[in-house]
């Protein structure tokens, strides 16, 4: 048997392109389906779980896919927006707990999430260094995100512009980390949390410059007609809130009309639940409200489907890719004939001879199905990781 | 050596006959199979070493008859008594020469590859000027040597007929002469026999026999 191995041994390694190519070749056959089907499995149960984890979300009239994907994944375009008014009304009703979302802008491609402490609760969020966000431009980094930029509590961190072209745009805010989420291996290890009312600071609705009452800012002060200051430009405006300058800070109007992407309604039971999805059944309603699971599941749905279809293909390249290493066999023996024949007619004993070329043809498989294997257990370990990375 | 009465041979597809009323080689000596192609004379090497078996008649090879050997048996009769040598080599291009000259002791059970027919291996191809070459791929050998490569496999397991099919048709007259030497000078100190199929009639004055395949049936003559 060792003479036998140690031939087909020098045999695979002397046609070594070959070799490499059949093995690649039963690899993909055996791996592709099975490894689609632990990643969409992996995908799935990754979508699914948060989804049930989130009893409603309310959100302004539009795709309920997009609602769902970019309050729950952060992901897709920013929604509709809907007034702060609505928190108001849920937390009026009695019926739930709201936890109010504003997800539009960035910081560093990573999405800063506005919402309130109740959040952090809401999710089972822990700090792992440093505190919770307490006031104004503080904000807590999920773990990628601290990982990533390498921040530390104490650092800073900017929020993107939204267009480099728009100077009428909303100004960048540079914001005190305060503290370090514990990994969760969900999409809160990429956001940054931030105060809701922070995030109104960088859309522009609240802001803090210079006190106008100063004589140092009398240069900039165009008129005065009672409280109402009319000022130039050349007015400062700060693009960072600190212990010194917090004061100044101000919203202009009422809060109850500013703009949340999404309210996450966590009802106190069912039936609370099932009340409040009987408040927003009016057709002069401007809001929605969705069960996130039912949203997943048809999208779910959906991708089975085409995972069905993808899956179909893949066993038809598969069975053709199969013959064709077959007939990579059948013509390498026929090349191989005389060579065949020759140990034939040395005396070669027909098990040994036969014995060798069945053992070439195991080992392509077994390298194979083995690389196969080890791909199919690579996705299954670090599958979550690759859908984290790439899909969520 | 080898005793060869009343053969009869034939081909399923038919179109060809053998038929050899007596043919005798002696132990220890040396005999030329020529003829035009298509007469049988690869096919008496095959019939001898029982790769064919007769449709009739009798051969007996070192007094056994192999045709009544069962097909295992005629495999190990094979390697164990005879050394092939052809035309084309028949080398194993995914092998070295090493490896090449060890086959007949990896592809049967009849054999042991022990330390001791290594080191025979070592001085075969040290004997035929190949011994610094142990380690190349067949394909980077020149004709000259692949055929001294074959020869080395053909004579490592001691064979005591030797079987040669036009050993010498694709080799250049100077490898000619040194191919034949090598295998008369082993023939003779070893008290071998050898039967080689051959087209140069040049060389005939070096055999002890001839049978000449002419007239398809039968026509020995003594050289």
């Amino acid at each position: 048997m060792r003479d036998i191995l140690y031939m087909a041994w020098r045999y695979l390694a002397y046609n070594r392109i070959k070799t490499i190519i059949l093995i690649l070749s039963i690899t993909l056959i055996v791996f592709l389906p099975a490894g689609l089907k632990i990643l969409v499995g992996q995908s799935a149960e990754s979508l699914t779980s948060r989804a049930e984890g989130t009893p409603l979300i309310i959100g302004a009239k539009g795709s309920p896919l997009e609602l769902a994907l970019n309050s729950l994944y952060f992901e897709s375009d920013m929604p509709p927006k809907m007034t702060f008014a609505e928190a108001q009304r849920v937390a009026d009703s009695g019926l739930a707990t709201a936890i109010p979302l504003y997800i539009r802008f960035n910081a560093r491609t990573f999405p800063i999430v506005g919402t309130t402490l109740d959040y952090f609760d809401f999710r089972g969020l822990e700090v792992s260094k440093g505190r919770k966000m307490a006031v104004l431009g503080e904000c807590v980094l999920g773990t990628d995100v601290a990982t990533n930029l390498k921040l530390e509590p104490g650092q800073h961190i900017v929020s993107s512009p939204e267009s480099v072209f728009d100077i009428a745009g909303v100004y960048p805010l540079k914001m005190k980390v305060v503290g370090i989420l514990s990994p969760t291996g969900t999409p809160d290890d990429r956001i940054v949390l931030v105060d809701l009312k922070t995030t109104w600071i960088i859309e522009g609705l609240a802001h803090g410059h210079q006190d106008m009452s100063k004589p140092e800012a009398a240069a900039g002060v165009l008129k005065r007609e009672g409280n109402t200051v009319i000022a130039n430009a050349s007015v400062i405006l700060y693009n960072e809130i600190t212990p010194d300058n917090m004061d100044s800070f101000h919203f202009h109007g009422d809060t109850a009309g500013f703009p949340i992407t999404a309210i996450i309604a966590a009802p106190h039971d069912e039936k609370s639940g099932t009340l409040l999805q009987g408040k927003y059944l009016g057709d002069d309603e401007l809001v929605q409200i969705v069960k996130p699971s039912t949203v997943m599941d048809e999208l779910l749905g959906t991708v089975l489907t085409v995972q069905n279809y993808v899956v179909a293909a893949v066993v038809v390249i598969g069975f053709s890719t199969l013959m064709t290493s077959v007939l990579v066999f059948m013509l390498s023996l026929r090349l191989r004939k005389r060579e065949i024949e020759a140990m034939h007619r040395i005396g070669g004993s027909k098990a040994r001879v036969l014995g060798l070329l069945s053992t070439e043809i195991a080992a392509v498989l077994l390298i194979g199905f083995a690389c196969a294997g080890l791909l199919t257990l690579t996705a299954s370990q670090f599958g979550a990781q690759l859908i984290r990375l790439f899909i969520l | 050596m080898i005793q060869i009465s009343n053969l009869k041979f034939s081909y399923p597809e038919g179109g060809f006959h053998l038929d050899i009323e007596s043919l005798s080689v002696e132990s220890n000596s040396s005999v030329a199979v020529i003829g035009p192609s298509g007469t049988g004379k690869t096919t008496l090497l095959n019939l001898i070493s029982g790769v064919a078996v007769p449709d009739d008649g009798k051969i007996t090879t070192n007094g056994i008859e192999v045709s009544l050997l069962d097909d295992a048996a005629r495999r190990d009769f094979r390697i164990q008594n005879i050394g092939f040598i052809f035309q084309e080599f028949e080398l194993l291009e995914y092998l070295n020469v090493l490896d090449n000259i060890l086959l007949p002791y990896r592809i049967s059970g009849a054999l042991q590859l022990i330390a001791e027919v290594r080191k025979r291996a070592g001085e075969l191809a040290e004997r035929v000027g190949i011994a610094d070459k142990l380690g190349r791929y067949v394909h980077r050998l020149s004709q000259g040597e692949r055929q001294r490569v074959a020869i080395c496999r053909a004579l490592l397991p001691d064979p005591a007929l030797i079987l040669a099919d036009e050993p010498t048709g694709n080799l250049d007259p100077e490898n000619t002469d040194r191919v034949l030497d090598m295998v008369f000078d082993y023939v003779q100190s070893n008290g071998s026999t050898l039967v080689s199929v051959t087209h140069e009639r040049h060389l005939l004055d070096r055999f002890d026999q001839v049978v000449d395949f002419a007239d398809f049936r039968k026509a020995v003559s003594h050289a």
